[in-house]
């Protein structure tokens, strides 16, 4: 709402008349000519130096805080999300020893997500390794997994289930 | 306002974007010389918060003052928010923190569009006769988007242009990697 004028510059004494060229709030003669609401260079730097109250510093310094901490996981998160990318395209190329390796990077900063495990469980699989794939995909079992990981789980502990005449 | 209604419920969830926005439109107003009268951080009202500085400024002032807190608020929020948001797309990974640095990440960044008067002044300048032809063609479309989303805050676009801020660099970042 920059177009309102503050109280104190309409509050001028009635019977002194100050020039169009003076400064509205100590209506010395010397103004910023550059702007076009008549302002001494004192008078502007004053107002423009407000002072922020306590309690907005304080808000502030939170903000700044939340934003370092988020700056804090900066590197890991970007380390997991290259090592991801990495691990799926080494599993879609058939490398399963790379996958298995990129997925644990990113099973290091992120233990709980469903689909780095369900990767990883995958890779271990397709490699060879069922034990491995059945004790990191054993975590997986019962939870509402994501829908783009959930069929091809479910299709391995089926075929595990057939391989070892489990019904 | 019956209409307005929406709006303050969304500056009541997003307070910390509104307190944000004033303190870097402050921020800007202290570095660039121009003189504020108030200011107000936050209150129940249409709008949540203001600056009130003085009117008709330079072409430059009036620029920066608009859309450098546009950008600055927009950066900040994409910023603390990125973290958070990364890793719920990418790995269904979702935590108290990061719900957190998402709220505050998408509450800075819907407070980011000046307000309705700001906006218009923003236009005003962009179309003034002493804003030069290439500042005006490159600034036109942003002002102009700017304009519409600020009117739009009473259908809550505010909020719909903070979650897209947010989540746009993870999203396009997922997408240049693979």
């Amino acid at each position: 709402m920059p177009q309102v004028l503050p109280e104190h510059v309409s509050e001028t004494p009635r019977r002194t008349v100050i020039p169009e060229t003076a400064c509205k709030i100590c209506s010395v003669p010397y103004i910023e000519e550059e702007y076009a609401f008549p302002l001494c260079w004192d008078c502007r730097r004053r107002l423009s130096r407000r002072e922020f109250p306590r309690v907005i510093k304080l808000i502030c310094a939170l903000v700044l805080m939340a934003v370092v901490y988020a700056g804090s996981y900066y590197p890991d998160t970007l380390r997991a999300t290259a090592a991801y990318q990495l691990g799926q395209r080494a599993e879609r190329a058939g490398n399963f020893g790379q996958a298995i390796q990129e997925y644990q990077t990113v099973l290091e900063t992120y233990p709980g997500s469903p689909m780095a495990l369900a990767h990883l469980g995958i890779s271990y699989y397709r490699g060879g390794n069922s034990l491995q794939a059945i004790w990191v995909l054993g975590a997986l079992w019962g939870q509402d997994n994501p829908k783009e990981v959930a069929h091809q789980v479910n299709d391995i502990f089926n075929e595990i289930k057939k391989r070892a005449g489990v019904k | 306002m019956d209409l307005a209604i929406p709006s303050q419920i969304v500056a009541l969830l997003t307070f910390p974007g509104v307190v944000a926005h004033e303190v870097v439109e402050q921020l800007f107003c202290r570095w660039l010389g121009v003189a504020v009268f108030d200011v107000c951080y936050f209150r129940f009202g249409n709008p949540p918060g203001y600056v009130t500085h003085e009117p008709n400024l330079p072409m430059r002032q009036s620029l920066l003052l608009g859309l450098g807190t546009f950008f600055v608020n927009s950066l900040l929020g994409a910023l603390v928010a990125f973290p958070a948001v990364l890793p719920a797309l990418e790995f269904r990974v979702s935590t108290v923190q990061g719900y957190v640095l998402a709220w505050l990440g998408i509450s800075i960044a819907a407070h980011a569009l000046p307000n309705g008067a700001g906006a218009v002044i923003l236009w005003r300048t962009v179309w003034s006769r002493q804003c030069p032809l290439v500042t005006r063609l490159l600034a036109t479309p942003l002002a102009g988007l700017v304009l519409i989303a600020s009117v739009g805050r009473i259908i809550g676009l505010d909020l719909l242009y903070g979650i897209a801020v947010v989540a746009a660099p993870p999203v396009l970042l997922l997408l240049i990697l693979r």
